[in-house]
């Protein structure tokens, strides 16, 4: 048993080890421990933010433009061919759609029409719609069935194409059983709302305006000798709705519904999304802090003082050393956010949004210490190299997370060139959500507590800078300047440090995309 | 020490209580993390992230074992995953398969303090220390230490062989010297 001598005298003696470990480990310890909770809270105001982006992100960029497919009057030139023959003096009315879905559930041809304005006689044949622009109204067709059981048949067979075939032409085919003769202003109406209430299932408004093609006109190019339909088909380039197989006939020269406002991205009025993103150094505006002992004149050393009276909650009586709060040096900071921005003009733009904001500072302080003086709980004695109170200095970094509702105003100096100047001023409210600051009080002798409770934790700020601006003309818009931020709050509510007000001071990047659908063009 | 009343408030998130039972294990928790590094930052480090550790998981202290035994196991997992993904460790951690390394029959005599004998530990190579510090003085059998550093037992026991030897040739050698010192003082 030689071998288990020798390690039970190991064991033995390292059961006697011992190492006093330095004082940071427990600031660091404690410090790790806050760390977790400020993280759970930093998923809320994520949370919020995603959600907000997410609310403008589908208003804007998901939700259909209705306006595009819904104005403006539709030239139509139409090659008409019959499918048999014609029988002339024969009336037809019909319907067309420019815009269509194959119904997948109804069966293959069941489909649904968007209603297109026909106003303008230009060509062959002239349709028009007595209706204008009713958005949402759909007419649903059965391809080979007359709907309505006066006759007055829209028959519509299509089927869409692949996505792929975007590019490619349109074709909308209708065919019109001109059986019989047929008074238009009646009969149409029926066909609608049977169609309707196929397609929706629900009754029709009765004040439903008419839709109606100018049937005297259409008569001349649709009409076969010998009643049978007549297939009329829209050749549409840009939109593809039909196969080729079902093509019957050409419509040329149609014209896409103008965009009464196109979206162009420097359009003034058009809405901007984006991001931004700033960077720097924050610190705090700090102002010497009036002690009663500056009263006393009788500073020794340059950091210590004797306390008279102090009006903080650990008063440390007349008699005591007192080491003066550390000087604070500026810390990184940073901020990060979503936005979306307004031109006013070809010169101001305005612009609200919702950001995170990280500011730290760094002080010193001396050894940590845990005592409750006056209900406050003191982590760290102040740091004081002559008097000797404190025989380790320590580098302790204050952090402060808020969120921010910044609105800004934007001032385009010089909007010619290719890359403007723009001077911008805003000003914010944000909600301060978690800190580890630690602020002085001069009980015993000086000490640093836990300041989250005197922390304001609503503050104001101001904020102004300037940035070029680049990709004006593109579609993806970027600046990046100096900004200056300064916090009109309080930081603080303490005795020693009621008068430090946060300043920050960055590089500020924005990234905006247009909002909305971007039409390439409107006529074809 | 009321250990369960002190568990009990540091669970209830009581700063004070959290730094007193800091206090009343750091020293000892230190000394072993310094065992298992190679300097006294390494250790520190190792200390502070067992700590945190140990307050985060504090609810599932049973209270059915000793407070320190707990703790200690925390420590030592806390040092052995510092280790693994510290890279100036990790050269040294490199175990390789080895023939069983005869048990050595040099047995010396500890006259060493634990400070002394501390150091001696760790001037090991990481890998040995490692191995002497879990079988020798944790008391984790050889299977245990293989399940734990992703060996086998064959290893773990010729690589505590070799530390063995090399400590106790190293215990010999000290005591010599100290030895000579003394007779030369005389």
């Amino acid at each position: 048993m030689q071998e288990n001598e020798f390690e039970k005298q190991v064991r033995h003696k390292m059961d006697e080890f011992r190492v006093h470990p330095s004082d940071p480990v427990w600031l660091g310890i404690r410090e790790e421990l806050r760390r977790k909770k400020r993280r759970r809270l930093l998923f809320i105001p994520l949370f919020a933010m995603l959600l907000v982006a997410g609310y403008f992100g589908r208003n804007l960029f998901l939700t259909p433009d209705k306006q595009a497919v819904s104005t403006s009057a539709i030239p139509v030139s139409v090659d008409t061919k019959t499918a048999g023959n014609t029988t002339p003096g024969n009336e037809a009315k019909t319907k067309t759609g420019i815009e269509q879905k194959s119904n997948d559930q109804q069966g293959d041809g069941i489909s649904t029409v968007k209603e297109k304005e026909l106003t303008e006689k230009k060509n062959d044949l002239n349709i028009n719609h007595k209706k204008q622009n009713v958005p949402g109204e759909k007419i649903t067709s059965v391809p080979g069935k007359t709907i309505g059981a006066t006759g007055n048949i829209t028959t519509v067979q299509h089927s869409r194409r692949s996505k792929t075939d975007n590019n490619a032409e349109k074709d909308v085919t209708v065919i019109v059983n001109k059986r019989t003769k047929i008074n238009q202003s009646k009969e149409t109406k029926p066909a609608i709302d049977n169609a309707d209430a196929f397609n929706t299932g629900a009754e029709q408004p009765k004040n439903e305006p008419e839709t109606s093609l100018n049937t005297d006109d259409f008569e001349k190019h649709t009409t076969s000798p010998d009643n049978n339909p007549v297939s009329v088909t829209f050749h549409v380039p840009g939109i593809n709705l039909l196969p080729d197989s079902i093509v019957s006939g050409k419509v040329t020269g149609v014209q896409l519904p103008l965009l009464k406002n196109p979206k162009t991205f420097n359009t003034p009025g058009n809405w901007k999304m984006g991001f931004v993103l700033s960077t720097g150094f924050a610190t705090r505006k700090e102002k010497l802090i009036d002690l009663s002992i500056a009263e006393e004149g009788k500073s020794a050393t340059p950091n210590s003082n004797y306390a008279g009276q102090s009006s903080g909650p650990g008063n440390p009586g007349r008699g005591v050393l007192v080491a003066q709060p550390s000087a604070v040096k500026a810390g990184f900071a940073f901020k990060a956010g979503v936005m979306a921005m307004k031109p006013l003009s070809k010169r101001f733009d305005v612009s609200a949004g919702i950001a995170y904001s990280f500011s730290s500072d760094h002080i010193e302080i001396g050894n940590s210490i845990s005592t409750y003086v006056n209900q406050i709980d003191a982590l760290a004695v102040a740091y004081n190299s002559n008097t000797g109170n404190s025989s380790k200095k320590i580098n302790y970094t204050n952090k402060y997370h808020f969120i921010e509702l910044p609105v800004n105003v934007y001032f385009n100096i010089w909007p010619k060139w290719k890359t403007p100047l723009v001077w911008n001023a805003g000003v914010a409210v944000s909600r301060l959500i978690s800190s580890n600051v630690l602020l002085y009080d001069a009980a015993l002798g000086g000490i640093y507590y836990r300041g989250n409770e005197d922390l304001n934790k609503t503050q104001f700020s101001v904020s102004t800078g300037f940035a070029f601006r680049f990709g004006t003309n593109r579609h993806l818009q970027w600046s990046m300047g100096p900004q200056i931020y300064l916090n009109t709050t309080k930081l603080f509510q303490s005795a020693y440090d009621k008068n430090n007000h946060s300043v920050y001071g960055g590089l500020n990047v924005q990234v905006l995309f247009p909002a909305g659908k971007k039409h390439k063009s409107n006529t074809f | 020490m009321d250990y369960y009343k002190l568990v009990r408030e540091c669970l209830a998130k009581k700063p004070e209580a959290q730094k007193q039972l800091y206090e009343h294990f750091s020293e000892t928790m230190l000394g072993i993390c310094y065992r298992y590094t190679k300097s006294l930052k390494d250790a520190e480090d190792v200390l502070q992230e067992g700590f945190v550790k140990v307050f985060r998981n504090l609810h599932q202290f049973k209270n059915e074992g000793e407070l320190g035994a707990w703790v200690r196991r925390i420590m030592v997992n806390t040092a052995l995953n510092f280790l693994k993904r510290n890279r100036k460790y990790q050269d040294e951690m490199f175990f390789t398969e080895e023939y069983m390394h005869p048990v050595s029959t040099d047995d010396p005599q500890v006259h060493l303090s634990s400070k002394e004998l501390a150091d001696l530990i760790r001037q090991l190579p990481s890998g040995y220390q490692t191995i002497f510090n879990l079988y020798a003085v944790e008391g984790y059998s050889h299977i245990e230490i293989g399940e734990m550093l992703g060996i086998s037992d064959g290893t773990s026991r010729s690589q505590y062989a070799r530390a063995r030897a090399l400590l106790a040739s190293w215990i010999n050698k000290h005591f010599s010297e100290v030895k000579s010192k003394s007779y030369a003082g005389k």
